[in-house]
């Protein structure tokens, strides 16, 4: 370990040029998205809100007054055990003319049985039961082929929803008739149970607040999550619904972007979810996800880069961030690793101190606008205590998870043999070339 | 035929056509009938037993019950013979004594009668003044006259259930022997043994039903069915016609591609119904059944699941009727509630409270629930009755024991004696929410309850009161 008193010493005659140099990363790209972009677009969104406060009212009093039938869609395989937990949920919603479609993707458990019986006792409307597995996106499409509802809300089996939140996820198609899906919000259920899931939880939190509020008030707002997403259903149906994943998520909200629609994030539509609790599952979460902006952002919607009549600047930008972001940041930090040991290699015990004191200052700074967001603040404060950690976890275990997906996603093509979607349909994939 | 029998007599009998042959043998006065004699078993008192010759099903079924649930001992016990070369058809087994082959062999029926009437001189012959313990006891002279130690039940197209106890089914005049044996069983004067289980419906107790399919939505029978196709290349899955063209081609509605070859690049991953009344699209049927008999259309799961037993006569039975005693237990009213008083008495009984109390205050609560009419169509009288069972027992649970109650047919009114105004109002509202929470999930459909309370003083009439209250939309 470095001396204290010689580790301040050094940077006191340091001086600002060469603390710049060094950190030239930091200042570059992280404190300027994560801090700085993050206060400005809070500000703006906070009072865009309260100048169209009576504009978010009008929408109300419009869903009710129209009480559209909305379906809520959910697909899945062996989520049986979550079906009871999540018709109760409904039960509660304020806005009550749902009907609820579960699939249940070729289950190898006691999953149809529940299904059924839950069907058969009035609780879900429609439990359609495929025998053989289709994947995530055919569970879906087979949903959306008898949904009749005007809207369509997708969600996981094994999330939980606040009493409001149907409502809350419908209220962006009332406020702007350009809005064609809205993401809900979804914050970490199982934080308590590891320091997997106490990181995810403030990975979470942090995705709210700048991967989501800010792109969404910026207009490049990207994916909206299947766990819980409000589509118009009249768009999913011109679209013919979810291409095969993984991430159609992210694929369908750009084909929605596409057809020139907004896409929409609204922080009240407030639900919990649970995350890996160790972080090896959560490794090969990742992975996948990672491999899929690799294979939908790069390869299958690349057409968004050209100059044709459906470009739109958003959606470049839309994609453009969320490439760069996520791969040519990564490339860069490597970039700037190998700077660092090159230029300053003999420096190392006193650069590597002062990152992690620099983020975490900055992740400080964040997580006190997140404070000021976010329900029950007082539950979050606990996660402050854990706010040093997160160097190490997106500093460096996400990021060489990433690395790894990218490389293995560029150079193999490896998301085409990702056992989550069945052979057959990831075959049929790899050779339509998408 | 040659008949070298002692023929006693000819006698004729008033109001029949049919002249009733008198045959004597070793003392024992026979009568030799066809089953076409129509006239009252109760003509046959000097006879020590009836010889009857069998020509149609119809006619026998029909003398032999007329013989057996006929008001006299003499005759419901009268030794019965069948004059046929042919074995005993099973159905007649518990109401006939034996088969004379020829009419100049009588020994026999002789023998048999003997046995029959040394039982019946052992037994006491006496009457109860409540219909469950008579036709019981009825039934044990019969059974232990004949030496019948087992009662089997038998296959048949013409009873409610299917299976009939035939001398149950004449004791009881058709009715439905399941009560009563319980009651019999209850009291330890038989054994019972599993023989096999039917569906009846759960309004009418008849085991006629008419089994099908049917959309679980609107129960209408008018259905097709459809395959669904999953189209592997871009995730699109939908109902078959939707991808049928006119000529036989199969193509993608979603991406226009055609699809050739099923595992390749499509599949059928389920079969999908749709019902061509109301439109409804669905994967599993609702079976439902029909009941020949109320015409009411059920779905299989409220149907009325029954064990048909085999009931083994006991020691106790034995004795019983040796010595003519008493039942231990009175026997359950049908639809009676266990713990709960009739209307009637309620009433009375609160009054009675009135008057005693002077010039204070007499508590009652009254829960009720609904949509019950919905709940008794969908349920069916039986599980309903258990229903009110449950309710009673969650409300009794909460009285003192002083208090009485009494159900109706979606209400239950109880008393609050000896309590405060305060802890009678606390009474109803705790009962009621716990009913609302017990009684919605052992139901799995909507039930609610409200209750009131009511304060009762001086000259009042109850009953009024409380039909008045019955009356308000809302409490
Ligand atoms: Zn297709
Ligand atoms: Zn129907
Ligand atoms: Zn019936």
């Amino acid at each position: 370990m470095v001396d204290p008193f010689e580790f301040i010493h050094y940077w006191q005659l340091a001086g600002w040029q060469k603390f710049v140099r060094v950190f030239w990363f930091f200042f570059l790209f992280e404190f300027t998205r994560y801090v700085l972009i993050d206060y400005l677009v809070l500000i703006f969104y906070y009072f865009k809100r309260k100048v169209n406060k009576s504009d978010w009212d009008d929408a109300r009093t419009a869903l009710h007054l129209e009480q559209p039938l909305v379906s809520v869609i959910v697909p899945g395989k062996n989520e049986g055990k979550h079906l009871f937990k999540l018709v109760k949920s409904l039960a509660e919603q304020t806005y009550q003319h749902l009907e609820l479609i579960v699939v249940d993707d070729g289950s190898d458990d006691q999953t149809a049985l529940i299904g059924r019986d839950l069907e058969r006792n009035g609780l879900i409307n429609l439990f359609l039961s495929n025998k053989v597995r289709g994947g995530k996106a055919s569970g879906a499409n087979a949903a959306l082929s008898y949904a009749k509802g005007k809207y369509i809300v997708h969600l996981d089996a094994d999330c939980s929803f606040d009493r409001t939140a149907v409502e809350e996820v419908l209220l962006p198609f009332y406020y702007d008739p350009k809005i064609g899906a809205v993401g809900g919000n979804l914050e970490v259920r199982n934080h308590q149970e590891s320091i997997a899931t106490t990181l995810q939880a403030i990975e979470y939190l942090k995705v709210i607040l700048t991967g989501r509020m800010v792109t969404s008030t910026l207009g490049i707002y990207r994916i909206i999550s299947g766990a819980f997403g409000a589509f118009r259903a009249d768009i999913l149906h011109r679209l013919g619904g979810w291409d095969i994943g993984p991430g159609l998520d992210g694929d369908i909200t750009v084909k929605i972007r596409k057809l020139g629609y907004r896409v929409y994030f609204q922080p009240s539509a407030h639900g919990l979810t649970s995350v890996p609790n160790t972080f090896q599952k959560l490794a090969k979460q990742r992975l996948r996800w990672d491999k899929s902006i690799i294979r939908f952002r790069v390869r299958k919607h690349k057409d968004i880069f050209y100059p044709n009549e459906q470009f739109r600047f958003s959606n470049f930008f839309s994609s453009l961030e969320n490439i760069g972001y996520n791969v040519i940041m990564n490339i860069k930090w490597f970039i700037y690793l190998v700077d660092i040991v090159v230029n300053f290699g003999g420096l190392i015990k006193f650069i590597l101190p002062m990152n992690i004191l620099l983020y975490t200052a900055a992740n400080f700074v964040q997580f006190s606008a997140i404070i000021l967001i976010v329900q029950k603040p007082e539950e979050k404060r606990r996660l402050m205590l854990y706010l040093p950690l997160m160097v190490f976890y997106t500093g460096y275990f996400l990021r060489i998870v990433r690395t790894m997906a990218h490389i293995k996603e560029l150079f193999f093509l490896a998301s085409y043999k990702d056992p989550w979607n069945p052979y057959k349909s990831s075959r049929m994939a790899k050779q339509l070339g998408i | 035929m040659q008949l070298n029998t002692p023929i006693k007599s000819i006698t004729t009998l008033h109001g029949s056509r049919e002249r009733i042959l008198n045959i004597e043998s070793e003392g024992y006065v026979f009568a030799y009938i066809t089953d076409r004699f129509d006239g009252e078993a109760n003509a046959f008192e000097e006879y020590d037993g009836v010889i009857i010759l069998p020509t149609s099903p119809v006619l026998l079924k029909e003398v032999l019950h007329r013989f057996r649930s006929a008001n006299s001992w003499t005759a419901r016990l009268m030794p019965l013979f069948l004059h046929q070369q042919m074995e005993l058809e099973y159905m007649h087994r518990q109401l006939v004594d034996g088969i004379v082959h020829q009419l100049d062999e009588l020994y026999g029926a002789v023998s048999q009668i003997k046995i029959i009437k040394d039982h019946i001189s052992g037994s006491r012959l006496r009457t109860f003044p409540t219909y469950e313990k008579d036709t019981i006891y009825k039934l044990l002279v019969y059974l232990l006259s004949r030496e019948q130690k087992t009662l089997k039940a038998y296959i048949d197209r013409n009873s409610s259930t299917g299976y009939t106890y035939p001398i149950l089914e004449s004791l009881m005049n058709g009715k439905t022997p399941y009560r009563l044996m319980e009651f019999a069983v209850g009291e330890g004067l038989f054994t019972t043994q599993f023989q096999d289980s039917v569906y009846t419906c759960n309004s009418c107790e008849d085991g006629f039903l008419m089994y099908r399919e049917a959309c679980p939505k609107c129960h209408n029978t008018y259905l097709s069915s459809q395959d669904l196709i999953h189209h592997f290349a871009c995730a699109h899955i939908g109902p078959e016609r939707n991808f049928q063209r006119e000529n036989n081609d199969l193509i993608c509605p979603k991406c226009d591609k055609a699809l050739k070859h099923i595992g390749i690049d499509y599949d059928k991953p389920a079969v999908m119904h749709h019902c061509n009344t109301c439109h409804h699209e669905f994967q599993s049927f609702q079976i439902v059944a029909t009941c020949c008999s109320c015409h009411k259309t059920t779905a299989v799961e409220h149907l009325l699941k029954r064990e048909i037993l085999t009931y083994h006569l006991t020691d106790k039975a034995h004795t019983q009727v040796e010595a003519g005693s008493d039942f231990n237990h009175q026997p359950v009213q049908e639809n009676a509630i266990p713990g709960a008083v009739s209307e009637a008495a309620f009433y009375l009984n609160m009054q009675y409270e009135l008057m005693k109390s002077g010039k204070q205050k007499v508590l009652m609560g009254m829960i009720r629930w609904e949509p019950f009419d919905r709940i008794l169509e969908k349920i069916g009288r039986q599980e309903y009755h258990l229903l009110q069972v449950n309710i009673s027992d969650q409300v009794r649970s909460s009285l003192q024991s002083i208090d009485f109650l009494c159900v109706l047919d979606n209400c239950i009114l109880f008393s609050c004696l000896h309590t405060s105004t305060e802890l009678a109002y606390r009474v109803v509202e705790r009962t009621v929410f716990l009913l609302s929470h017990l009684m919605k999930d052992n139901l799995g459909q909507d039930i609610t309850f409200e209750g009131a309370c009511l304060q009762l003083q001086g000259q009042q009439d109850v009953k009024t009161i409380v039909l008045e209250k019955l009356k308000e939309a809302s409490w």
